[in-house]
């Protein structure tokens, strides 16, 4: 046998291809490396690997691949969610002299390109993320070619396999059925996960064979010091973090629930002179991987995150991490704090509860399920249409959430019940279904049950590692003698009312943008940029707006505040008029709104919308074709508008097809650039 | 019969998936199979013995073509894994539920497999085609009877479906007899002139598939639309998996169901059932001149079911 350099013969070329991979001439095996390896390539068996985070498991699925290419078998599948993370890892089995090809939705490899080097045996190791698996042409060209000489099968986060795993996704439920179909269901098969009790390690076994063998370590993190503070109100917690930034160790995440939230952290921590930046669903491929160096390489105090950055990211010497708001359990609370410190002697988990904690996890539980309602309206559509219908022909047709209708076709196709066509159509297939109550309720209640570990974890008085390791079925022994209560020292609040009170201005000043409707709209009809003061939840304006609504009366403050922010924002070319939304349910409250904010800024106020007829609460409407068609035609204009530039001003937008539905008309009728001013987004508000 | 068995012969005639080799015609299939037999070799054996391959092969079923099909095991788990999940089964022609009157009947014509969806359990019963040229007045009634005539024997009944396209035909007995299935609360068989995907963007037909109301049944790879030559196809199929067919109004000399019912009569005449009472054409009398069981009256055709 040669070496990697194609050398001479080596004593142990499994040790070689680690230091290879690794680049470092001394590195050695972790406890159980080496066994899951030789399980793998030796024994070709079913193995589940249970390991914290840093222990190496992408080493045990690299150098498995490079040994078994090297006995002629096949490339390697891996199934990863977090392939965009993964770059890193990549780098490292290319110097091994592995052929990596990811496809996913950010890559800008075809399935053609992916079938071609598997018909050459030119690709090594293919990544695909789960989603990619209902992709039809990917099931149709390249999982043939993958399934007839697979060498080895790797899942990772295999905790989303299971139903009962903090994070289950949809699509992993095709994976089990898919390896039985590989190399005669007998291809071996590696599951990694850092987080997995023992009743997700179960689950995880019956999905991928019962004969499955499981090697699995301490989740015990030596020198992370987990801590928790209960700062029920936003400002508190900017505050706080204000004043503590600076004195965490090193670089670190501080993780939001939503990317509103990453928008307010980092942009507060930003003013208050912290070198900070968002991370988010929302930051483009490109920026993502330049923050990411930036956090690696030190080069920014903190990112402040979202969970969209977390698994798959490797910082080793990650001095901190800080939840600004609770996670929906505590497996996924240890899964984010594991990233700490893994090559540090010490670091910190921070965990600052908020009070709108509940309410967001609420969001995420309820949210998680297509309802049965929504679901039994998208498969009636199916169910009468001779053919494959179109996502936006089915939204046309029930009026559902876009989101909710991709979620209720996405586990509509997993279950086998919808087959997508090419692009975004669908078609009924012939199986029979039933909206599966039962499975979906006990997951709901799994989810709900660990949302009270998560505030048992916060008002815990024993060790806070002990509590996560003892969930994750880990018997840590005796305290860590390193959080918070084993210590008997406890985060205090921040004790500047000043910096509190700037934290509070902070968050009633932050305008969000309107961006104008484009879709179908001549350029000429189009809505300019616009901005709200607030949104609706939110705890800087949001409960006035909301007690204004309930008056009948906005307070004076609120008409300044609005002031401010046109005066800020400053709308070019300046607006010279000012025009309102009607209402028949609020009345004179938006009007009156509209008439105020004119006389501020000593610009006319003409009244000249009026409601041609009454229609439904436009928040009723759930997804954008029912949302244009219900004010379609609702206003009128009572006298051509004046020519110059005009505010059009509203008290809550949601769509925007209001908005955008009567700055068409005045653009139509002669009026100048028509920008959007409203006190609250509300979106997703019941009415 | 063994799985490999299955297996084997599934992937000899595979359309599903993308192969540097053509599948087996019925004939080559068939005569492969022969070979088999003769040399007393399940054709399971294929899978696994190169041997064995090199045996049977002959002309233009190579060895390499053979080689070709057989090891496309993998690619054609998936396909057989996603129809599956669709709610359809793919039934070689050595499977039990595959009616053995159609391989019998139509030798190394015989399709290699059938899709089948729906409550295919009724394969197993024994069958009443009922065909016509068109449906009226006349016709329909005579129909519904010969339907609730097949219940009372504890028969299937099997009829041919026209493309959801509108190509192949324009035969709307498949509506009639689907209603009239509905309210003797019996599960008709209905042979497509499309592929299975196609004919089940029927939401009638597949609404009944769903509820296991209906066993619906192709031979043709799923997303085929249906032409003139499936329709004759379909009709072929029809007669020759039916243990008594039925040819309710039949013009003579010319059309697809004189054409077929011809055959029929010609092959196994006691299997023709022509109807000659109200309704009926010229055509069913010259079919029972040819030696068609002669149904005067629709009240007799019990007589014929046992």
């Amino acid at each position: 046998m040669t070496d990697l350099a194609g050398g001479t013969a080596v004593a142990d070329p499994m040790l070689e291809a680690l230091r290879e991979l690794t680049g470092r001439t001394n590195a050695d095996f972790r406890p159980d490396q080496r066994e899951a390896i030789e399980a793998l390539v030796e024994r070709r068996e079913r193995v589940l690997v249970v390991q914290r985070t840093g222990w190496g498991k992408s080493a045990v699925y690299f150098l498995a691949t490079h040994l078994l290419r090297e006995q002629g078998l096949g490339p390697t599948l891996l199934i990863s969610p977090l392939l965009a993370l993964m770059r890193n890892q990549i780098e490292a089995a290319e110097r091994l002299g592995l052929r990596c090809m990811t496809v996913n939705s950010s890559s800008k490899t075809t399935v053609n390109e992916l079938s071609n080097r598997l018909q050459s045996d030119s690709v090594d190791l293919v990544l695909v993320s789960p989603e990619r698996l209902a992709n039809p042409d990917f099931a149709q060209q390249a999982m043939p070619l993958l399934g007839s000489r697979p060498g080895l099968v790797v899942i990772d986060e295999v905790h989303c396999i299971s139903d009962w795993g903090h994070d289950f996704r949809p699509d992993y439920r095709r994976i089990g059925r898919l390896i039985s179909n590989f190399g005669d269901g007998n291809v071996p098969v590696l599951g990694c996960t850092a987080t997995a009790n023992s009743r997700v390690v179960e689950d995880v076994a019956n999905q991928l064979g019962t004969d499955i063998t499981t090697y699995r370590g301490t989740l015990n993190r030596d020198g992370l010091a987990l801590s928790a503070v209960k700062l029920s109100q936003q400002a508190e917690r900017l505050a706080w973090l204000a004043e503590q930034l600076g004195s965490m160790p090193g670089s670190g995440i501080i993780y939001c629930l939503t990317i509103r939230d990453v928008d307010n952290v980092s942009s507060w921590l930003k003013r208050q002179g912290h070198d900070v930046e968002g991370y988010s669903g929302a930051t483009i491929n490109e920026d993502r991987e330049v923050l990411e160096h930036r956090l690696k390489t030190n080069d920014l105090k903190a990112l402040v995150a979202t969970s969209a950055l977390g698994m798959g990211y490797d910082k080793p010497d990650l001095g901190f991490v800080i939840h600004f708001q609770m996670p929906g359990s505590p497996v996924a609370y240890y899964q984010q704090v594991g990233r700490a410190g893994r090559a540090l002697d010490d670091s910190r988990a921070l965990l600052l509860c908020g009070k709108e904690d509940v309410n967001i996890q609420d969001y995420f539980i309820d949210q998680a399920f297509p309802d049965p309602v929504d679901i039994d309206a998208v498969l009636a559509v199916l169910d009468e249409a001779a053919g494959p219908v179109s996502l936006r022909d089915i939204a046309s047709q029930v009026d559902v959430k876009w989101a909710k209708i991709e979620l209720a076709l996405k586990q509509l196709d997993v279950e086998g019940v919808v087959r997508r066509v090419k692009g975004q159509s669908y078609e009924r297939t012939l199986a029979a279904w039933a909206y599966p109550h039962d499975r979906i309720q006990s997951v709901t209640d799994a989810r709900r049950f660990e949302q009270q570990l998560m505030f048992d974890y916060a008002e815990t008085t024993g060790c806070r590692m002990r509590f996560l390791t003892d969930l994750l079925d880990d018997d840590l022994g005796q305290g860590c003698g390193i959080c918070d209560n084993c210590r008997n020292e406890f985060i205090q609040p921040s004790t500047s009312t000043q910096l509190i009170a700037a934290a509070e201005a902070f968050l009633r000043n932050r305008p969000l943008m309107i961006e104008p409707k484009k879709q179908g709209i001549p350029v000429g009809e189009r809505n300019q940029e616009g901005r709200t003061l607030a949104h609706w939840g939110d705890s800087g304006w949001g409960p006035l707006v909301q007690q204004g609504r309930r008056d009948g009366h906005f307070a004076d403050e609120l008409v300044g505040a609005l002031v401010e922010m046109i005066t800020e924002w400053a709308p070019s070319p300046a607006p010279t008029w000012v025009a309102a939304v009607p209402s028949e349910r609020t009345g004179a409250l938006v009007p009156s709104l509209a008439q105020r904010v004119a006389e501020a800024l000593a610009i006319a106020y003409v009244p000249l919308v009026e409601r041609a007829e009454q229609r439904p609460p436009q928040v009723e409407m759930q997804n954008s074709p029912h949302q244009a068609a219900n004010v379609a035609g609702a206003f009128t204009l009572g006298e051509p508008p004046l020519s110059g530039p005009v505010l059009l001003i509203d008290d809550l937008v949601d769509s925007g097809w209001t908005l955008n539905e009567i700055g068409r008309m005045m653009s139509r009728s002669g009026s100048g650039p028509v920008f959007p001013v409203v006190l609250a987004l509300a979106l997703g508000r019941r009415a | 019969m063994s799985s490999d068995t299955h297996l084997a012969a599934l992937l000899l005639s595979n359309q599903l998936t993308r192969l540097d080799v053509a599948p087996l015609k019925a004939r080559e299939f068939w005569g492969l199979v022969d070979r088999t037999d003769a040399l007393g070799i399940n054709v399971g054996a294929l899978l696994t013995d190169a041997t064995v391959r090199a045996q049977v092969a002959q002309g233009d079923v190579s060895e390499k073509r053979l080689t070709g099909l057989l090891d496309a095991t993998r690619a054609f788990a998936f396909e057989i894994e996603r129809l599956s999940e669709g709610g359809i089964t793919l039934l070689s022609a050595l499977d039990e539920r595959f009616p053995v009157l159609l391989r019998d009947r139509m030798q190394h014509g015989c399709p290699p497999h059938l899709f089948a969806a729906g409550a295919t359990d009724v394969l197993l019963l024994r069958r009443l085609a009922i065909v016509t040229d068109a449906i009226d007045d006349a016709i329909e009634p005579i129909v519904r009877q010969a339907v609730a005539a097949a219940v009372v024997a504890g028969w299937a009944t099997v009829v041919g479906a026209p493309g959801q396209s509108g190509n192949g035909d324009g035969q709307a007995i498949d509506a009639v007899v689907l209603d009239e299935s509905g309210a003797c609360r019996s599960t008709p068989i209905v042979v497509a002139a499309d592929g299975i995907n196609r004919a089940a963007r029927s939401p009638d037909v597949r609404k009944l598939v769903q509820q296991q109301a209906l066993c619906l049944v192709s031979p043709f790879v799923p997303d085929t639309t249906a032409s003139a030559a499936t329709a004759r196809a379909r009709d072929a199929v029809v007669h020759a998996m039916a243990d008594r067919t039925l040819v309710v109004a039949c013009a003579d000399g010319t059309g697809p169901t004189w054409a077929t019912a011809l055959a029929s009569v010609e092959h196994e005449p006691a299997s023709v059932l022509s109807f000659t009472g109200t309704g009926s054409r010229p055509g069913n009398a010259a079919l029972v001149g040819m030696g068609a069981v002669d149904i005067d009256h629709i009240d007799t055709l019990h007589n014929h079911l046992h």
